[in-house]
């Protein structure tokens, strides 16, 4: 409860948010009377809008109003108006001084609208005497005075007037004169705002100056020296009596500004402005400099749109001079045509811009001053693109370059919505036709060669398919099944040429040309005439191999035709080994007729297979039984097919081991459990019988009581344990076993059970082994 | 008649030379005062650094405008070079320019050009 006042006395009352971080005082209604009475009361008033500013709510007559609201009837307190019947004539006693305004000075926030066109409007007071006087103009025959005219006038009388006498209300009557007024409204005054449209059209030379904020009149304006001229002294009347009748103020009442006077009763209706904040001497020097700043940018902006205004005045005389010259050029040419000039006058001609390069500046320029008469028309009709090339130095070979200028296709990149819609191929058909069309041009090609070769042909080679022989290489392969993964498998084939042909002169007789059909003949005799075997001659047929890359049926590959080698055999003696094409002699007969016991004909045979043993009739492909491209499926990782075997056989051998070794152990347990079956009912007997014994003997033999006591429960353990567990069957048997020992003391024997209790199945397995 | 006539055609023959001649150096002014316009312009766009004409003066309003002086200067562009570009000959003509300085880029050729075409290229960067 003793927390801080939320309102002190002397503070206004605020309110706030109650927060829970803000301790509130909590009254009683036993306290409530205790409360300041002022405290509520101030409380109550402030409830009451005033709608003025705070320092201005202190005004005596508010304050009175205020503290009487809800006591007395609003209806009879009222904020006195100050009498404002009586004049003070000492004002201009005390109020003087002079004050210049500079020129550049800001001086009001009018907008843009309110600087154009006239900124007085007339009332009906000024209709009513306008009509009037108009009518009176008529009478006298003179052009009457329109409104906006009238207006014209009338706001520059008052103008004048409150800009020269600005304390006019003091004395009413002592308006200026005509004369005077007259005098200031054609003095040419540069700083004031409604001059500007006056300062521009002199210093732009046009006249009249009519912008776009200008209302469009039917007839132009008169400007206001005819009109005061003309009707002056009738406006300044009308104006005068007005003036006066307005005590001095202006015609049009207008706001009253200048409210900051505190002793001001009429504060209250000033007009409204929002109160300046409190300016620091940086915040001055920011605000001025961006003054400063927006003077500039102001002023150079009016420079530029000064000199377009000033090009576009330059244009339009540009304009003008031009129609000028189209209109004379008309007329020259009616004259000329009257009087049958035919001399070509080039100032009649309208130049079109030309095309192509034209020639350097250096020459046009001289062209210029030299048939200055000739080349006027022409220099005047480009003049502007001449000049601006003069200008920037750049020649005049600037106009129409266009055509010189290349045109670049660009790459666009579509959208996706305009890709036009056509069919999309394939790569691999896309490469299959042009495998076709190289097919194609290929053919055609070899076609046109043969054409063109008719009638000749050619031994030297097949030019149109040259043709070499794949042969098998003569190495041997010893393990054919490598073949797949080795790398000889490249350097298998050898490249063998085969250019012999025979009876050349035959075909070169009858001019017959060499083709497919009729395959070279290769006279194999020829090259086996140097063997020592004389053996009939055989003639083969060998179709010459057809390359042919882009047609994979059509390849016919020969094979190698002959191959000899020489060996050197016991003795020195020279064998030549060929292959393939020789049979081996008297092989079948031989083999039939052979004797087992004629050991002549075996020897020969020996000896003669010896002497063939490497000749062949077979091809390496053929003699390598497995063949080395076989459809096999592939090697698991290149594991030959032996490592397979064994690896595979080794995988067997272990599983078979395992089962074997399970079942032996299985049978030698079985064994041991029908031992011990046995072994326990022989331990039983036994028992039985010691107890008799010693039942027998209780009297002659003493002290074994105990020993007695302690082996029972032993026992009967250890069958308990035998039972449930088959694993400690060994144990039992070995502990059986020991029984069977002369010397079984059964402490030793307990000893032994608890300590294998806890060994592996295994480990009492070999240890049962060691035992046996 | 005939001499009359003659002599109305060598008075307004006189005259169309003249409007020629007057044509011409119309012509010559409203150049200068383009190209006057754009080195102002271009002057005055450059040295604007927050605001400008163009672009408004809403940065002069802001309270922290210190901190704001020492930033980049204001790039302008074509589109900020409100007066020179108002006239279509001379828009024309600054086209033709740049042509030919594309034209100069490819062949090195004709002196005279050569300062003009820095002084574009200048400006063009400028711009950029």
């Amino acid at each position: 409860m003793v927390a801080p006042l939320p309102s002190s006395a002397g503070n206004r009352f605020r309110q706030r948010k109650i927060s829970t971080k803000q301790t509130l005082q909590i009254f009683k209604q036993s306290q409530i009377s205790d409360i300041d009475n002022e405290d509520l009361q101030q409380r109550d008033l402030q409830e009451i809008e005033t709608g003025v500013d705070k320092n201005e709510e202190e005004e005596v007559h508010l304050q009175k109003i205020l503290k009487n609201t809800g006591i007395s009837s609003t209806a009879q307190t009222y904020i006195p108006t100050p009498d404002a019947s009586k004049v003070w004539t000492e004002a201009s006693k005390y109020y003087k001084g002079r004050f210049h305004e500079p020129e550049s000075y800001i001086k009001s926030s009018c907008q843009t609208e309110d600087y154009s066109g006239c900124l007085y409007n007339m009332d009906e007071v000024d209709e009513e005497w306008l009509t009037k006087y108009n009518q009176e103009l008529k009478k006298k025959e003179v052009a009457p005075l329109t409104e906006d005219e009238f207006e014209h006038i009338f706001y520059n009388y008052e103008k004048v007037i409150s800009d020269k006498q600005p304390f006019l209300v003091t004395d009413p009557t002592q308006v200026l004169p005509l004369e005077e007024i007259r005098l200031y409204i054609l003095k040419f005054d540069k700083s004031s705002v409604e001059n500007i449209r006056k300062s521009l059209s002199s210093e732009l030379q046009v006249h009249p100056f009519v912008t776009n904020f200008d209302a469009k009149c039917p007839t132009k304006p008169r400007t206001i020296e005819q009109l005061l001229e003309k009707y002056g002294e009738a406006v300044y009347e009308h104006f005068k009596s007005r003036k006066i009748e307005r005590g001095g103020k202006t015609v049009t009442p207008i706001l009253k500004f200048t409210g900051e006077d505190d002793s001001d009763a009429y504060i209250c209706f000033r007009q409204r402005q929002f109160r300046q904040q409190r300016k620091t001497r940086r915040a001055d020097t920011q605000s001025s400099e961006k003054l400063i700043k927006l003077y500039q940018e102001l002023k150079n902006t009016r420079e530029l749109v000064f000199l377009v205004a000033q090009r576009e005045l330059k244009r339009l005389e540009a304009l003008q001079n031009e129609r000028e010259i189209f209109e004379l050029r008309c007329k020259v040419k009616n004259y000329k045509r009257d009087l049958g000039i035919t001399d070509s006058d080039e100032d009649l001609i309208a130049h079109k811009k030309r095309k192509p390069a034209p020639p350097p500046p250096e020459v046009v320029t001289e062209e210029v001053t030299k048939k200055d008469k000739k080349g006027l028309s022409k220099v005047g009709n480009n003049a502007n693109t001449q000049d601006k090339s003069k200008v920037t130095q750049t020649a005049t070979d600037l106009a129409g370059t266009d055509s010189s200028q290349q045109q670049f296709q660009p790459y666009v990149k579509l959208p996706p919505s305009k890709i036009p819609d056509m069919e999309l191929e394939t790569v691999q058909h896309l490469l299959k036709s042009k495998d076709v069309s190289m097919q194609r041009y290929v053919e055609e090609k070899l076609r046109k060669r043969k054409q063109a070769d008719f009638g000749f042909t050619n031994f030297t080679d097949d030019a149109y398919n040259p043709f070499f022989d794949l042969s098998v290489s003569n190495k041997n392969i010893i393990d054919s099944s490598h073949t797949p993964y080795s790398s000889i498998t490249s350097s298998f084939f050898d490249v063998q040429t085969l250019g012999y042909i025979p009876d050349i002169e035959k075909y070169i007789e009858t001019g017959k040309n060499l083709d497919d059909k009729d395959a070279l003949e290769f006279k194999l005799h020829q090259t086996t005439g140097k063997n020592r075997f004389k053996k009939p001659t055989t003639q083969t047929k060998f179709i010459p191999e057809r390359y042919n890359p882009l047609l994979s049926t059509s390849v016919n590959t020969s094979e190698p035709i002959f191959t000899l080698r020489k060996r050197v055999g016991r003795y020195g003696q020279v064998y030549i080994d060929r292959k393939p094409m020789i049979k081996k002699p008297f092989e079948d007969e031989d083999e039939v007729m052979i004797d087992p016991e004629d050991y002549e004909a075996i020897d020969a045979k020996e000896r003669h297979e010896d002497r063939w043993k490497y000749d062949s009739d077979l091809s390496i492909m053929d003699m390598n039984d497995n063949e080395p491209f076989s459809d096999d499926p592939s090697k698991l990782n290149s594991i030959s097919n032996d490592t397979q075997v064994i690896r595979f056989g080794g995988m067997l051998l272990s599983k078979a081991y395992e089962t074997l070794k399970e079942s032996i152990l299985q049978q030698r347990q079985q064994l041991f459990y029908q031992q011990y079956q046995r072994l326990q009912a022989q331990q039983q007997k036994a028992q039985q019988l010691q107890q008799a014994q010693q039942a027998q003997g209780v009297s002659s033999r003493q002290g074994t009581p105990g020993s007695v006591n302690k082996q029972t429960p032993q026992a009967q353990l250890q069958q308990q344990q035998g039972r449930s567990n088959s694993v400690n069957q060994s144990q039992q048997l070995q502990r059986a076993q020991s029984q069977q020992s002369p010397t079984p003391t059964p402490g030793s024997v307990n000893s032994t059970t608890t300590s294998t209790n806890n060994k592996k199945p295994f480990n009492t397995n070999t240890l049962v082994k060691t035992e046996n | 008649m005939a001499t009359d006539s003659l002599k109305e055609y060598e008075k307004l023959k006189k005259q169309l030379q003249q409007a020629i001649l007057k044509k011409k150096s119309l012509d010559k002014q409203i150049t200068q005062i383009e190209e006057d316009i754009f080195q102002k312009e271009t002057m005055y766009l450059s040295e604007s650094h927050n605001s400008n004409i163009v672009r408004g003066f809403e940065s002069l309003n802001k309270l922290n405008q210190s901190s704001n002086v020492n930033k980049k200067k204001l790039v302008f562009t074509d589109d900020d070079r409100v007066f020179s570009l108002s006239s279509h000959t001379f828009v024309r003509h600054l086209q033709k320019k740049n042509e030919l300085d594309e034209d100069d880029d490819d062949s090195n050729e004709g002196t005279p050009v050569a300062s003009a075409s820095s002084t574009t290229k200048k400006r063009k960067r400028a711009e950029e």
